[in-house]
């Protein structure tokens, strides 16, 4: 078995990560911890100085978090960053073994409150090798009952924003795919521009949300204004011990459109997540069909041991060709700054004579602040 | 046309629904509450609806009248240290701590051995 390793810097993400799983564990919505009232990327100050810096870290290294930051650098200016690097080990065709490692994430974050009812966000991060992916919008909040808008370009609110791209649910597979299809995942891939658009959230009653949106084309990538998509989501308590989330979403532009369910429930120590979404005309003239499941135990503070499911079936109606992706691995986080992820991943094709490159290693170092 | 930052109307985002507690600044407020979570051995859920941390819930009524029970213990029991909530590291004072030793339950009664 020959080893190769070589470091590539070609290839940043250039999508914004949330852990759902925390909004499962605390029952409540993404805005509890992140400034994006939908979650994702720039953590507000409750999420960088009490979430990260309380609640995530080793007991033994909580004294090493700085207590005073918050993020903000001025009165009225936040600002974040988030920073990944990852390597992967998995066999090549051949069966030789292969290692890649490959900086994938550098954003950095700014938001500008305005006054209590407004805010200017803005991301920039570094995509590929030359050139910058932008994310901006502004956040309009407390409006009537209590709602908010957002105007701006950045991804429409539809299911989790899982911190792994590669789950099917997101963009799946597509630098190296199983089934030799164009698409191996649904339609959030690593390089998907975020289209312009308006949204407006509204809290219900309880812990009921809605969010719709009108936007120019993801599918597509045009400047059409043809995207709408909505989302309901529900999050609570039932005791100290248990919360849950529960979410439908809904996207449709052209003759695609895509449905699903997300949500999760949280016991104690454990936490489970998932979403099931389908897709027409994602594969052309096809049913398409993502899976996710996640269950995650916090043996103690600061370390995480998960398993997950990841399922794919890009043609329904065919009676093979799915792909089944089991990964059991660990999330640390050693510091207030700091995760390290560890993870194994198997892969099942429904096909005959299929190869897959298992086992694939994966180590991510993620630094945040 | 001059363009000021102050003409925007920039402001610090209060917080809301405040009944007992009175900090000059929003940072001694959250010092506080974490004092609290560490003192009781609870996250902020235990008190807060994390989608609203402003609304009221059973165990924040409950913390409000905790907090007063405190204040009053230590205006009329300890009146030379102080009435504050918030300075009781230095100083012999009553904080939530005293009674409840990192437990949500606090003690009243010598446990059976």
């Amino acid at each position: 078995m020959n080893i190769h390793c070589f470091l590539t810097i070609i290839f940043f993400v250039n999508l914004s990560f949330a852990l759902p799983r925390f909004a499962v564990q605390n029952g409540s919505s993404c805005i509890a911890c992140h400034v994006n009232p939908t979650g994702s990327g720039l953590r507000n100050d409750y999420g960088t100085n009490v979430v990260a810096l309380e609640e995530l870290p080793l007991e033994r290294w909580l004294d090493k978090g700085n207590e005073d930051w918050d993020g903000y650098i001025s009165d009225h200016l936040q600002i974040g960053g988030d920073f990944r690097l990852q390597g992967v080990q998995y066999n090549e065709t051949d069966s030789t073994r292969k290692s890649v490692f490959f900086p994938m994430q550098a954003d950095i974050y700014s938001y500008l409150k305005l006054n209590n009812n407004a805010g200017l966000f803005t991301k920039i991060g570094v995509r590929g090798s030359s050139s910058l992916s932008t994310e901006y919008w502004a956040l309009l909040s407390n409006l009537p009952q209590n709602a908010w808008l957002r105007i701006g370009r950045t991804l429409p609110n539809y299911g989790l924003r899982v911190d792994d791209h590669t789950s099917f649910i997101r963009g799946g597979n597509f630098s190296r795919t199983l089934l030799d299809l164009d698409k191996e995942g649904l339609i959030f891939g690593p390089y998907l521009n975020p289209p312009s658009i308006l949204e407006l959230g509204v809290p219900m009653f309880g812990g009921l949300q809605w969010t719709s949106s009108i936007g120019t084309g993801i599918v597509k990538s045009n400047e059409e204004l043809n995207n709408l998509t909505t989302q309901f989501n529900y999050t609570g308590n039932i005791n100290d011990n248990i919360s849950y989330m529960g979410g439908f979403s809904y996207m449709q532009e052209n003759n695609f459109s895509m449905l699903g369910i997300s949500g999760g429930l949280s016991f104690g120590d454990f936490t489970y997540t998932f979403e099931a979404d389908q897709a027409e005309n994602w594969i052309e003239g096809n049913t398409s069909l993502a899976l996710y499941d996640e269950i995650v135990w916090e043996i103690i503070q600061g370390i995480h041991l998960m398993g997950k499911y990841d399922y794919f079936d890009p043609k329904t109606d065919w009676q093979t060709g799915s792909i089944s992706r089991y990964t059991f691995g660990a999330e640390i986080y050693p510091l207030n700054i700091m995760e390290i992820k560890l993870q194994l991943r198997m892969n099942q094709i429904d096909l005959e004579n299929a190869v897959t490159p298992d086992p694939e290693y994966l180590i991510q170092t993620h630094f945040w602040f | 046309m001059l363009f000021t930052v102050s003409s925007l109307g920039f402001m610090q985002d209060k917080p809301k629904n405040l009944q007992v507690l009175d900090f000059e600044s929003e940072r001694d407020l959250k010092k506080y509450m974490k004092s609290i979570s560490k003192d009781l051995g609870v996250k902020c859920k235990f008190c807060h609806d994390l989608n609203d941390k402003a609304i009221d819930t059973d165990h924040k009524k409950i913390a409000r009248k905790m907090m007063r029970m405190q204040m009053d213990l230590n205006k009329n029991f300890f009146p030379l240290l102080g009435d504050s909530l918030n300075v009781h590291d230095d100083i012999l004072q009553i904080s939530c701590w005293t009674c409840h030793r990192g437990s949500k339950y606090p003690q009243t009664i010598k446990p059976k051995k």
